[in-house]
């Protein structure tokens, strides 16, 4: 919870009443993958040298932005969605 | 999903070899030393690649490397799926799965996988190998 709160993803409520709700009912995927694995990067080229250079780098490049692009997508409430439906015996 | 060092090294493998295949058999210790790899690591991902059928291995003196058939018929999504042992972000359950599991599986993880396919389909090491490819995904 802790690095979700610290991205403002969610917000937390005090009181006997308290506990946790999102922040805003447009968060993605990729907004909470990044939030909780710190950096989401799939592909392995950060930080390499040999990139320009480097054939390989283009498959990663493009996986990257097929992940990326993708989750940006998917919303949470989306996700939430399904789960209604799946309860009152249609969806999933 | 996130690509190891296995998959990183034997992609780069292939595709030096599928550069330099027309010279022969290429020994692991040339390719480390132009890629700049360990050759003991390239040895183990060669053993992987020859197991599951991208690479031919030929032994004795001037022996090496070689790819299996041509670099239009290997397909990069195939060396991924044997290199990073299955590439899928989808986890089939193992016992029971709730609701928001399953949610989460079926609208996030198996799309994504679809959308991961559909980016590669097609795409053969041929196409990486050469420049044209290079240049034009840039």
């Amino acid at each position: 919870m802790i690095p979700l709160r610290k991205a403002e993803l969610v917000e937390a409520e005090r009181g006997v009443q308290g506990g946790y709700h999102l922040a805003r009912p447009d968060i993605t995927c990729h907004e909470v993958l990044c939030a909780s694995e710190g950096d989401f990067e799939p592909v392995p080229c950060k930080g390499c040298e040999r990139t320009d250079a480097c054939k390989t780098h283009q498959i990663w490049a493009l996986l990257q932005s097929a992940v990326v692009d993708f989750s940006k997508q998917v919303t949470i409430a989306e996700l939430a969605s399904h789960l209604v439906e799946s309860e009152a015996g249609g969806g999933i | 999903m996130k690509i190891s060092t296995r998959g990183r090294y034997g992609l780069r493998l292939l595709v030096d070899i599928a550069e330099h295949g027309m010279e022969g058999p290429i020994a692991l210790s040339i390719v480390a030393q132009r890629q700049k790899l360990s050759e003991k690591y390239l040895q183990q991902v060669a053993l992987l690649l020859t197991r599951s059928n991208f690479l031919i291995s030929v032994k004795g003196s001037g022996g090496g490397y070689l790819l299996s058939r041509s670099p239009e018929q290997i397909l990069i999504y195939d060396v991924l799926d044997v290199l990073e042992g299955n590439i899928a972000f989808e986890e089939i359950p193992q016992g029971e799965e709730s609701a928001i599991e399953r949610s989460i599986r079926l609208h996030f993880y198996q799309k994504l996988d679809q959308e991961v396919k559909k980016v590669f389909e097609g795409l053969t090491l041929a196409e990486v190998t050469k420049a044209e490819w290079f240049t034009y995904v840039i």
